[in-house]
């Protein structure tokens, strides 16, 4: 185990540490224990990144890198996927929980993962019929999500090691993955060099910042494919945990929920949500027919900008929950986010915590560019050519109520 | 104050020609709706503590989405309620084969189970009370299975709000039955959430483990140590995510038959079954029967693409059934109770969901 303070503290009170953790994340007698009941570690003090294995895949062995700051807040990051495994926040009485969904094991994430956590490109979201055209050339996807290709094909960023360094230089831990895409590779022109850089700031932020260059003329659309549960994984539905979008206009599908092109107000509909409300409040109407297309909510939503081109940081959503009084602040330079209410969560495998995932267990914030925009016009240029650099930046910022 | 029931008849569309009718009992404390296609269960409305009335069961507005593919939503099923695998059974030293409508095994009785049926309604009256007779006559050879058929359920009010299911069935031939109502509950009201927060207890010391068909295999298994302990009451969203238990885990949830204790020790008596409760609106369920098992259902496939009764969409975990019956695949496994009928020796069954409210 490599260890890497930025704040000064010794070998000894690090093992201390992790044996209080242990010892506080053993299940109480009974099962099906909610993720409530682990108090932040008093002996927590000073910032620091901790590289451990975590198993092994065809390619080679993957890392996890867990970044700590001074309040109680970690996140785990695997080298495999670019993949949040792990987001530990504490709620309004400092009692921490692991706020993500995932797996404790590489293999799990291998076999079974609906992309908990990962990086989803280069594509993120779904490319209609798995096809595009580019400067006069048509491109073939793989189609993994019949009649679509999703989050980049059969093996998209997810599924790939990425290479990983600690910076030491910025606001708190920071861990930089970078990985070449091959020209071709699952069927996208150029060779694309992309980086993600996770940074866990004093102020509760995780930073996540993409940064990607092309030899070739290409399309490109990254995400991050986290599962909240703001009451902790595994304790149950996320209907109570209210939602606040900063968007006015979304985007409908058909039914194999490629956006028609339409962009479509809210107002009036399920999809409003101006004014913070409980996810569960309408995820049943099933006089919306987007919502029963999707079985609940899975769209992309237009976030409100002064002006189409505008690229500043505003904030996304503001997801809560008012049992624990955690709050998600999740603020981007993308145009889009993707809300998705977990429909394809089934009660067919368990997380970290042991307990089964079912159906509305959990909510995706995914920003982004929209979906099939390579296929639409009139959406905003998804792009990317040789000597530009694509940068993009998402916060996930966390605070009690 | 005696207890008085209406019963009001309606005339409720028709499938392929046949006439359907909608009953309603009312006892003024509960109302049911049923229907004459598939012997239907269609609304339960019950007040919760403060008086305010809800349908507790899921289910369709129409008649149309009953008569396409549907989790047979109120519905009763035969002639053999749930997995008989493989899809034949031996009797009297004759091998049957029935409609294998899934692979390895058939399910509710086969390609198009009593649910599809419209059944002949008849007025009748149970303890000198309105109540309805339906009844289906399956003919002999009927997805397999041997011997005429005349299968039928009567429902009525009982003075303890209950609504009570007496099953009768006859047959010209020695063959095998399992029926059974697919009722859907929800005692917060249908479409207005999981039941992930209802409490459950149930009066079963032992269940019967599937093979990853989620075919009986033979064992009785005690349910001590098990998630199927419900002996004390339970919240049900723990239980259905106790990935601990590889039985659960199978089915998504909660899926299987619990055999039903029997502390009298005779076979076919009235006995309490389970105990279902909803802290929020104060509504409460007790379940009895007289059969031998209950499959305990938690929804695990309702999947958000069904819009029911009041026009919501019902999601994974919006319900819970408490399917009485014969245990599944009976006629496969000595081991269990036998689900022979014979000509002369009707099958009788009867299952009761009485419903009642607790303080806050």
């Amino acid at each position: 185990m490599k260890r890497h303070w930025i704040l000064p503290s010794s070998c000894a009170t690090l093992r201390s540490f992790i044996v209080v953790l242990l010892f506080l994340s053993i299940p109480a007698a009974g099962f099906a224990q909610t993720p409530q009941a682990s108090p932040v570690a008093s002996p927590l003090a000073g910032s620091g990144i901790v590289q451990e294995p975590f198993g092994e895949v065809a390619d080679g062995p993957v890392e996890k890198y867990t970044l700590s700051n001074d309040n109680g807040m970690s996140v785990s990051i695997l080298t495999y996927g670019a993949i949040i495994q792990s987001l530990k926040v504490p709620d309004r009485n400092g009692y921490a929980a692991d706020v993500v969904l995932g797996f404790d094991t590489i293999q799990e994430y291998v076999d079974k993962s609906p992309y908990f956590g990962a990086v989803v490109g280069r594509y993120a979201n779904r490319i209609a019929k798995g096809t595009f055209e580019l400067d006069g050339e048509t491109y073939t996807l793989a189609i993994n999500n019949d009649p679509n290709s999703l989050h980049g094909g059969t093996q998209g960023f997810d599924k790939h090691l990425w290479t990983a360094e600690e910076i030491q230089d910025t606001g708190g831990p920071s861990l930089k993955l970078t990985r070449v895409s091959p020209d071709g590779e699952e069927g996208y022109p150029g060779t694309l060099t992309v980086s993600v850089t996770y940074t866990l700031t004093a102020s509760n932020e995780l930073r996540i910042e993409y940064e990607a260059t092309t030899d070739k003329l290409t399309v490109l659309n990254l995400s991050n494919h986290s599962y909240f549960n703001l009451a902790g994984e595994g304790s149950g539905n996320i209907f109570d945990q209210t939602l606040q979008l900063h968007a006015s206009h979304f985007t409908p599908v058909d039914d194999t929920l490629i956006p028609t092109g339409e962009i479509a107000p809210v107002a009036g509909t399920p999809f409003d949500f101006r004014v913070a409300k409980p996810i569960g409040q309408e995820i049943r109407d099933g006089s919306s027919e987007q919502i029963l297309i999707a079985h609940g909510f899975d769209h992309n939503f237009v976030l409100d900008r002064p002006a189409p081109d505008d690229t500043s940081m505003i904030v996304a959503a503001v997801a809560t929950d008012p049992a624990s009084g955690r709050v998600l602040t999740v603020s981007t330079d993308q145009p889009g986010v993707q809300f998705y209410s977990g429909n394809f969560l089934d009660g067919s495998f368990a997380g970290k915590s042991g307990n089964v995932y079912r159906q509305g267990d959990a909510f995706c914030l995914e920003t982004q560019h929209f979906p099939d925009s390579p296929n639409q016009p009139d959406f905003p240029s998804t792009e990317l050519a040789p000597g530009d650099t694509f940068s993009s930046t998402t916060v996930f910022a966390f605070s009690t109520r | 104050m005696t207890h008085t029931v209406t019963r009001e008849r309606t005339a409720y569309g028709d499938v392929d020609g046949q006439p359907v009718e909608q009953f309603v009992l009312d006892d003024g404390t509960i109302r049911v709706a049923i229907l004459s296609f598939g012997a239907i269960i269609q609304e339960i409305w019950v007040p919760d503590r403060n008086g305010n009335e809800a349908n507790v069961n899921l289910g369709f507005a129409t008649l149309e989405p009953y008569t396409r593919k549907h989790p047979h939503f109120g519905a009763v099923l035969g002639r053999f309620a749930n997995r008989l695998g493989p899809a034949s059974f031996e009797l009297d030293g004759t091998t049957w084969h029935v409609t294998e409508n899934k692979p390895g095994f058939s399910a509710h009785g086969g390609a198009k189970p009593f649910d599809m049926y419209v059944w002949s309604a008849e007025e009748v009256d149970v303890d000198g009370q309105p109540a309805v007779k339906l009844t289906h006559v399956s003919p002999d050879g009927d997805e397999g299975y041997p011997g005429t058929l005349t299968a039928s359920v009567t429902y009525s009010l009982t003075e303890d709000h209950g609504l009570r299911l007496d099953y009768h069935a006859e047959t010209d031939k020695p063959t095998v039955v399992n029926l059974t109502n697919h009722a859907y509950f929800n005692l917060a009201g249908e479409g207005s959430g999981t039941v992930d927060d209802h409490r459950l207890q149930m009066f079963a010391s032992r269940y019967t483990p599937t093979d990853d068909n989620q075919v009986t295999t033979g064992e009785i298994a005690p349910v001590e140590g098990t998630a199927f302990d419900f002996r004390e009451e339970k919240r049900l969203g723990e239980v259905l995510r106790d990935a601990s238990d590889p039985q659960l885990k199978l089915a998504r949830g909660l899926d299987h038959n619990l055999v039903i204790d029997r502390p009298d020790r005779l076979p076919r008596t009235l006995v309490p079954v389970a105990r279902l409760r909803d802290p929020g609106s104060g509504r409460v369920m007790h379940v009895s029967s007289t059969e031998p098992g209950v499959q305990v259902y938690a929804s695990n496939s309702l999947d958000g693409s069904i819009a029911g009764y009041s026009g919501r969409l019902y999601r994974q975990g919006d319900a819970i059934c408490f399917e009485t019956q014969a245990f599944p695949n009976a006629p496969n496994r000595p081991s269990f109770p036998s689900s022979v009928v014979r000509p002369g020796e009707p099958f009788v069954s009867t299952t009761i969901y009485a419903f009642s409210t607790e303080p806050a």
